[in-house]
């Protein structure tokens, strides 16, 4: 086994990076979560649809994928806001379950209306191909493919400026009131429908940018959202659920510790060994690393 | 009336149940020759079997989302008994799945500190390590990813057709079994204190409930029933079992079906594993492909949506306001 | 919840009427002659089921154009009947019941998981109605210790096994690839392949075939990953520190293109010192050469079925044919399941012609004494089609290496190995 500190720095490096699109994916999930204390498992699926938009208005119009972003991520967020007003809305106030019983049914519309337009073209997966698809810096130990290097920078924006929002704006304090007190934030005046309505839409908007971006480095097909979300889901939930820090510190930790696992036992064990690291950190902390809504 | 004396009543009024829902698929059984139509029935009832057992871990507030744990390991305890050592089918039917409810013991230990979402997650995280465990370690035992064909559980000479019955009323008898079991759990003096765990576990505590008792005892009886079911599954439906029986897919139909048919209800995942499968069935058939899966996908958004307490109370208050008016009418 | 003894009633009509709901009888006719096509419509196999479907649809039409099958004498209509096994073990066992005792059909044929076709052979056994399975795996037709069984008789395996496919390319590298890159000396070879039947099977057919001729190969490293896995990087960077000559990276189309594009680009293993491939048949497909792009440049396949080239030897000469009415028919070319598939409809129905009826027995007795006639798959030889041992087919393996094409901006293939049928020779980068 090559057990020199180059093989493990870089396989730290990949566990960082694939960590870092569970952070991205996680924020949406986490910031939904927040304000509605529910989770949408069609998460994944949303985000195989802004994938697919992405693909859908890059080749039609010929602009390059990460303008086509964009379309998709607004369209996906506008689907979002639908779902939430007819879906999840009427919901509210009945068992918790059912909102996992709505977004199965959701897996299954949103998953199957995508295979009936994404198989005839592109059959079992497809690819979203920038200019700079070959294109890499050397690190000397590793090479960033450029496409990955903007992969990170929009993860870590995106998850620095939803902290910006959250704790230093009028909006962002809202949010924060309704998801630590949702009867006093409507007491106080906070229309706390809106604010729901609101962060569904930007939770799938992100879902859709996720999805974008992954659809750039990896092969993705309508099916293939639903393991990435279900690990964003166990980030979230190793991070404390509701809770932005956590989800970062929660989605880094999950990408290094698969990483590690594959490298050390297979990659049959990939999954099972990220999720033992959910379970025993379950155990000392039955809330996650950073308490809820924190 | 007591609380005593109203359980005993409760209890009583299952037995008609139970006997309507035998006799029921009795006659269907007498009348239907279509292979096809048993042997989506016999599907019906093995599932359903698999969503009371989920159901019953549900009336005790431990929702699992990751209930193919069981099913599997029934189904592989199961075959390798039957295969390996020898044991009838019908035997090793009932004595694999001690397997999966000393998993769902261990599991529910191990989880006694986790609500909801922490839960949920937990148990389906244990899907994904148990697969590993049965490829990997035990690997030589499994076969690996080529899976064990299973000892089939009618089997010396008889037409095929004698099997298929053979088949559904083993499923039948079961799944009502599981039914007078999950009933009398839920009305006796463990299902309330069940239910006051479900409802509140800090209140249930105090007024004496011992809740660690109760959600392990939950948890290990769900674990066998779903185990009965994945063995049952595997001898008489599939016939050859693979790793991929802990997937997600396998863990989300019980609650789908227990969700449509009504929650914590022992009626509910019957109804709901009935009604939601024929129409899935039927759905696959008149559409086909995608689409049917987009209609499917739909029905069930709208049947939580507009029915949020599942089928069964919906044709529980249709009974309840046509029942009077038929009956006045009668007289 | 309590409930009013009414109430329950109730639920029970509910789930009477439900009963009756599906009491829809099936309709059959005795007219024609009908094939049920097994494989995945829905669910995440769906893309290549459709190929499939279009294949096998292209064959039926066809047979039909020229009047149809012969039975007994009076020339007969082919129905395609298509059954949906939704890419899992219960819908193929309800997809297979449906065809076999709703639908009637005379054969049932096609299917793309190994796991799937397995769970319905069972049904198709206790019926004794002939089945010309698609997926890979020798155990259609084999015991589990890779012996013939003779409790599977009525099962034709039309499919290159992944023991082909794994001795295949253990011949590849020993003649193709290791007088270039380790000449006289054992080649080192790394495994990374997917953790499934299919990937084992593989493996197991390149292992048996260094043993069996004891070629000098030397296996470092045998690397897995979970089917559907996207990133390979863990692997790779082990690999890559084993200094390995030759990388097999062994998946399905995303999996293959994905590890690639890891390997060269992210990983760093240069393409210049380590052969890439040989790749997976399963991914020679036209949407493959557009997605792996400049990097696939100098990579090999192993090949039963090419979307581009063709090898001058009569067993291949049915391709550019196929290719231009399947292109007309749907606009696109089909992959080698597609083709599987269209074979498996034309040999069903020589088999029916032969035996003269439709009765299963008498059809199954054709299907094992069918003579090996043109078929778009490249046969090597044998008297009988099936092969009477273990009734699978000697399929013809070509290995192919990729080259950019400036103009298409497409990569395209040329056929290496075996050097009586290659038209250019391995090219070290």
């Amino acid at each position: 086994m090559g057990l020199d500190a180059a093989s493990l720095l870089q396989v730290l490096v990949w566990g960082l990076v694939v960590g870092s699109i569970y952070v991205l994916l996680a924020t949406g999930l986490t910031l939904i979560f927040g304000v509605m204390k529910l989770v949408n498992f069609a998460h994944g699926e949303l985000m195989m649809w802004g994938a697919f938009l992405t693909i859908l208005i890059a080749q039609s119009t010929g602009v390059n994928p990460y303008v086509a972003m964009i379309g998709s991520t607004a369209a996906v967020g506008l689907l979002g806001v639908a779902i939430e007003r007819l879906g999840f809305r009427p919901l509210r106030g009945t068992a918790k379950i059912n909102e996992i019983f709505l977004s199965i049914a959701l897996i299954l519309v949103l998953q199957n209306a995508l295979a009936r337009f994404f198989v005839p073209y592109f059959r079992e997966n497809a690819q979203i191909r920038t200019p700079y698809a070959t294109e890499y810096f050397s690190l000397g130990l590793v090479n960033l493919r450029y496409d990955f290097v903007i992969l990170l920078a929009v993860a870590w924006a995106i998850t620095f400026g939803l902290w910006f929002v959250l704790f230093h704006t009028a909006p962002g304090r809202d949010v924060r009131a309704t998801s630590q007190n949702r009867a006093a934030a409507l007491l106080m005046g906070i229309d706390v429908r809106r604010i729901d309505m609101l962060c569904f839409g930007i939770g799938s908007a992100l879902a859709a940018l996720a999805g974008s971006l992954y659809g750039v480095v990896n092969p993705f097909s309508p099916y293939a959202g639903t393991i990435p979300a279900i690990k964003a889901f166990a980030v979230i939930i190793l991070g404390g659920l509701g809770s932005v820090p956590g989800a970062v510190l929660g989605g880094l930790l999950y990408g290094v510790v698969e990483s590690f696992g594959t490298f050390f036992l297979g990659g049959s064990w990939r999954d099972a060994i990220a999720f033992v690291l959910l379970i025993v950190v379950l155990m000392v902390r039955p809330q996650g690393i950073f308490r809820e809504g924190a | 009336m007591s609380r005593a004396a109203a359980a005993r009543v409760r209890r009583r009024r299952t037995l008609p149940v139970a006997l309507a829902m035998l006799v029921a698929g009795g006659v269907v059984a007498a009348l239907v020759r279509e292979q096809f139509v048993l042997q989506v029935l016999t599907y019906v009832f093995i599932f359903a079997i698999y969503a009371q057992s989920w159901n019953i871990a549900a009336h005790s507030g431990q929702f699992s989302l990751g209930h193919a744990t069981f099913l599997g390991l029934g189904a592989y305890a199961s075959v390798l008994l039957a295969g390996r050592l020898g044991l009838p089918a019908a035997v090793a039917m009932f004595v694999g799945p001690l397997l999966p409810a000393l998993a769902g013991l261990a599991i529910a230990r191990l989880c006694l500190r986790l609500r909801e979402w922490y839960f949920g997650m937990v148990t389906f995280g244990f899907t994904a390590i148990v697969q590993v465990l049965v490829v990997e370690p035990f690997g030589g035992l499994t076969n690996r990813w080529d899976g064990l064909d299973a000892a089939p559980l009618w089997a010396g000479g008889r037409a095929i057709e004698t099997i298929a019955i053979l088949n559904y009323l083993t499923a039948l008898a079961l799944m009502v079994g599981s039914y007078l079991l999950a009933a009398r759990l839920m009305n006796s003096k463990s299902g309330l204190a069940l239910a006051a765990i479900h409802d509140n576990e800090v209140v249930a505590a105090v007024s004496g409930v011992n809740v660690r008792t109760h959600r392990l005892m939950a948890m290990t009886l769900s674990g066998y029933v779903a185990g009965v079911a994945g063995a049952l599954n595997s001898h008489t439906l599939t016939r050859h079992i693979s790793p991929g029986i802990f997937g997600i897919e396998d863990s989300i139909w019980p609650l789908l079906y227990t969700i449509a048919g009504g929650l914590r209800i022992p009626e509910g995942p019957i109804l709901g594993t009935l009604v939601v499968r024929v129409f899935w069935e039927w759905a696959l058939r008149a559409l086909g492909g995608f689409e049917s899966l987009v209609v499917i996908g739909l029905a069930l958004a709208v049947i939580v949506t507009t029915f949020p307490q599942g089928l069964y109370v919906l044709a529980a208050r249709a009974a309840g306001w046509a029942g009077p008016r038929l009956a006045r009418r009668a007289r | 919840m309590r409930m009013s003894y009414t109430a329950r009633c109730a639920g029970a009509w509910v789930v009477a009427g439900a009963i009756a709901g599906i009491l829809v009888p099936g309709s059959a006719s005795a007219q024609t002659v009908r094939l049920g096509l097994i494989t995945s419509i829905t669910g995440p196999a769906a893309g290549t089921g459709a190929d499939q479907q279009r294949a096998a649809t292209l064959a039926v039409e066809e047979l039909n154009a020229a009047g149809g099958v012969t039975v007994g004498g009076a020339k007969r209509k082919v129905e395609l009947v298509i059954g949906d096994d939704q890419t899992s073990r219960e819908g193929a066992v309800s997809g297979v019941t449906r065809l076999i005792v709703e639908d009637k059909v005379n054969v049932v044929f096609g299917g793309l998981g190994s796991a799937f076709g397995m769970a319905a052979l069972p049904l198709i056994q206790e019926r004794g109605i002939p089945y010309i399975p698609t997926p890979s795996t020798p155990l259609f037709t084999r015991t589990k210790d890779m012996g013939p069984d003779p409790t599977k008789s009525m099962v034709f395996h039309y499919q290159a096994t992944g023991l082909m496919y794994g001795a295949g390319t253990a011949d590849f590298i020993a003649e193709g690839l290791r007088p270039v890159f380790a000449p006289g000396k054992p080649i080192r070879v790394a495994w990374l392949y997917q953790d499934s039947p299919f990937g084992a099977e593989y493996v197991r057919g390149y292992t048996d075939r260094i043993k069996e001729k004891n070629l000098p190969l030397e296996t470092v490293a045998t690397e897995r990953f979970k089917v559907g896995e996207t990133d390979y990087r863990a692997q790779l960077t082990k690999i890559k520190a084993l200094a390995p000559q030759v990388l097999v990276p062994m998946g399905f189309r995303g999996e293959t293109v994905a590890m690639v594009q890891q390997a060269v680009l992210d990983v760093g293993i240069d393409p210049k010192k380590v052969a890439i491939g040989p790749v997976c048949a399963c991914v020679d497909d036209p949407l493959y050469y557009k997605d792996l792009g400049k990097i696939g440049s100098h990579t090999t396949i192993l090949s039963v079925y090419s979307t581009y080239a063709t090898p001058k030897n009569p067993a291949f000469a049915r391709w550019p044919d196929f290719r231009a009415s399947f292109q007309k028919r749907y606009g696109v070319l089909p992959g080698v399941l597609g083709v599987s598939a269209y074979d498996a409809v034309h040999i069903a129905a020589r088999a029916i012609e032969r035996a003269g009826s439709l009765d299963s027995q008498r059809v199954i007795a054709a299907l094992a004494a069918l003579p090996v006639d043109k078929y778009v798959m490249p046969i090597r030889s044998g008297k009988t089609l099936f092969d009477p041992k273990y009734r699978e087919v000697d399929f013809y393996l070509i290995a192919q290496q990729f080259f950019w094409d400036e103009k298409l901006k497409e990569l395209r293939p040329r056929v290496v190995w075996p050097h009586d049928v290659a038209d250019a020779k391995y090219v070290h980068p």
